[in-house]
């Protein structure tokens, strides 16, 4: 028996309308752990390569981890993953909330939903029962309008999954939306919901999972909350969430404003962390079994209208507020909130505005094109393209498939400032003074996101200068160049540790920002499974899946190889024009030279492919 | 001749314990000196610009503000991009 685990993968075919369930295989929960580690291996085994990431042979797997769904902290997190629209290979995005967990009641650890339904539909899951209903009027409604519409019809106990406009429309940042405003938003996962033409995913489970030895797991999972509200961190950490770091970046020179023409943006003060909390705020919201709630929820009003929105996380306030320029909190929040009903990833959606606008200005397109003149600093422009973008009309269709693809069509020099990796946008920090993060979005599996490895602090910390002094003094606070020294191995190793978190189901950010020991997790881990396994033997297994997702895009990106690890020419040829970090960027043979090295630490080719013998290593050959 | 000798106690928070893992947690530091929230920083060899805020007595606390005997403070490092 499978302690910890609920023991069921769940299939839907949506050609049939039937569903199936079937034991997690014993190997797989040895050699993956879950959640990253089952959609990373089940997507590498059921696709064939030549599968078109929107056609019905494409499958969608949802997953929970060991530790998911258990009294303990940050026990609520699901990771989806499949063939993504976004960059042709491995997509994977996870969220937190509640769904995870009622899955695992519901007795499934992990979901795969394949074919397509011959009409819009809503798939309800009642603990056994699994039922398809067509669309009962959800069609084209924002994604958190239909949550609100089903909760109302289906009653409190069903955790749900929905898709906006953008989804439906396979717009290629589409995201998935659960709980008003938690969103798995990178990858384009929910476009390939939409293809498969489901609006909606409700769940209800009542069922217990079998639990090793449930006297000292529980004991063990009160101490965990009670060492969490010990840490030093915790009342610092919880009042202003992510977007705490907002003042930060800017003041060492990582905060994109622009479209990422520049890394300072002078009103950051006008859309930090205290601006949400004296500007938005009306309550902190958490995730399941969260002792730090870093979600704000707040009210915003604008002149285009007002709204409740989860938010803005740093990564929006980044993207929608420095990259677009929308100068006020209130109205980077109502964006954000644009987005969550549109359905669409806040990330992407600020890069690819932003691009647009910087192709307006630069007369790559024209008024005719857009439908109108556009500009950054403008939320009615902004608000214009997201809702274009949604519903793929005019210049909206070609922005839909993102910034790789709207470059290619727009040409006149313009892919030098498409600011993507392997077809996915950058996300909030922008890096012609820091190597290592520079390396750690050019290398990330998915694309061009932050939270495989987030490098940054290796970066700023090799100076000794305080750089709030620096701005202050008048020195223009320009900063000292940081070098790749040391960087290669310490991005190897966040690449393992932080995607380890989502293998086993449970949220990172207690260990990564207020401290929380990683030898909890193991106890807690052996006490739930009755599996003993050090962080080492468990980051060997994070790095495992590494290499598979890597081999995943060997499999399916035709031609792949160093030519996708690069990042977009403005960061390798042009200066930063302003700000501390003035007159610095890094150039290609900078980070060859860190390419190779991380190749060769990482078992690969001098093209990036992973070697047989690697692949034998970690049991892949 | 009054004793200027003075301890400080102060918990490192975050992604500083993941960038400067030679420090422990919670670290006592003595001082013969009087010593500022910057010159602790400098103490424990941690770079200033990993150091968002300072927390002492529960409030933020300027980077120049002088500590004093048998105080604890919380060094609060950047969300490390989670
Ligand atoms: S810290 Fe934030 S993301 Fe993590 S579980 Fe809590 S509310 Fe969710």
């Amino acid at each position: 028996m499978l302690y910890g685990y609920a023991g069921k993968i769940l299939t839907i075919n949506l050609n049939t309308g039937k569903a199936s369930a079937d034991h997690i295989p014993e190997d797989l929960a040895r050699d993956y752990l879950g959640g990253r580690g089952f959609v990373a291996r089940l997507l590498y085994d059921r696709l064939d390569p030549g599968t078109d990431p929107l056609g019905p042979e494409n499958i969608i797997v949802v997953a929970t981890g060991p530790l998911s769904g258990h009294l303990l902290p940050g026990s609520g997190k699901t990771h989806f993953g499949a063939l993504s629209p976004a960059t042709g290979g491995y997509g994977d995005s996870n969220l937190g909330g509640h769904f995870g967990p009622t899955l695992k009641y519901a007795g499934y650890d992990c979901m795969i939903i394949e074919g397509k339904a011959d009409q819009l539909s809503t798939i309800i899951i009642d603990n056994e029962t699994v039922k398809i209903v067509p669309d009962q009027g959800l069609k084209g409604k924002g994604a958190i309008e239909a949550e609100q519409e089903l909760k109302e019809r289906l009653g409190e106990d069903y955790q749900l999954l929905t898709i906006g406009p953008a989804g439906e429309n396979k717009v290629a940042f589409a995201c998935i939306s659960h709980d008003f405003g938690r969103q798995a938003g990178r990858t384009g996962v929910a476009a390939v919901l939409g293809s498969k033409n489901i609006k909606a995913v409700a769940v209800r489970g009542t069922k217990k999972i079998p639990v090793f030895d449930a006297k000292r797991a529980q004991e063990k999972g009160e101490e965990m909350y009670k060492v969490c509200f010990g840490k030093p961190g915790f009342k610092t950490w919880t009042p202003f969430g992510t977007a705490s770091i907002t003042d930060w970046a800017n003041e060492v020179g990582a905060f994109p404003t622009r479209n990422f023409q520049t890394s300072y943006a002078e009103f950051h003060e006008k859309i930090n962390g205290q601006a949400i909390v004296d500007r938005l705020l009306v309550t902190d919201k958490g995730c399941f079994g969260c002792p730090t709630p870093c979600g704000k929820y707040g009210h915003t009003t604008t002149a285009l209208g007002s709204a409740y929105v989860e938010g803005p996380e740093y990564e929006s306030i980044a993207t929608l507020g420095g990259s677009c320029c929308l100068e006020e909190i209130e109205e980077v929040a109502y964006a954000n909130y644009v987005c969550d009903q549109l359905g669409i990833d806040t990330i992407s959606a600020g890069v690819v505005v932003s691009f647009a606008m910087e192709c307006f200005e630069k007369g790559v397109i024209s008024a005719e094109e857009v439908g109108r003149e556009i500009s950054f600093g403008s939320l009615e422009d902004t608000v214009y393209l997201l809702e274009k973008i949604a519903a793929r009309e005019g210049i909206g269709d070609v922005l839909a498939e993102g910034v790789k693809q709207a470059a290619a069509i727009f040409g006149d020099g313009s892919e030098s400032y498409a600011i993507h990796v392997k077809g996915l946008e950058w996300s909030g920090y922008e890096c012609r003074n820091a190597p290592g993060m520079m390396l750690s979005y050019m290398t990330a599996d998915v694309g061009a996101h932050h939270n495989r490895s987030w490098a940054l602090g290796y970066d700023v910390s090799q100076s000794d200068a305080d750089v709030s002094e620096l701005i202050e003094a008048g020195t223009g606070g320009k900063l000292e160049i940081s070098t790749p020294d040391g960087k290669v191995d310490h991005v190897i190793s966040m690449q393992h540790s932080r995607p380890l978190f989502d293998a086993l189901g449970i949220c990172r950010l207690q260990s990564m920002e207020i401290g929380f020991e990683t030898f909890h997790y193991e106890e807690v881990f052996e006490l739930i499974t009755g599996r003993r396994l050090s962080w080492q033997e468990m980051l060997a297994i994070s790095e495992r899946i590494w290499q598979l997702t890597r081999q995943f895009n060997v499999k399916h990106i035709e031609g792949f190889g160093r030519d996708w690890d690069y990042p977009p020419r403005r960061f390798m040829e042009e200066p930063v024009p302003s700000g501390p970090n003035e007159g610095r960027y890094i150039s290609k043979e900078i980070l060859d030279k860190m390419l190779d090295e991380y190749y060769e630490k990482r078992g690969w080719d001098k093209n990036g492919i992973p070697k047989p013998q690697t692949l034998a290593r970690f049991g892949l050959d | 001749m009054i004793n200027m000798s003075l301890k400080v106690t102060v918990n490192i928070t975050g992604c500083l314990k993941e960038l400067y893992p030679h420090l422990s947690e919670r670290e006592v530091v003595e001082s013969d000196q009087p010593l500022s929230v910057s010159g602790l920083i400098g103490e424990l060899g941690i770079s200033p610009r990993m150091v968002l805020f300072a927390v002492l007595n529960e409030r933020i606390v300027p980077k120049d503000r002088q500590l004093f005997e048998d105080c604890e403070i919380n060094l609060v490092s950047p969300p490390a991009g989670g």
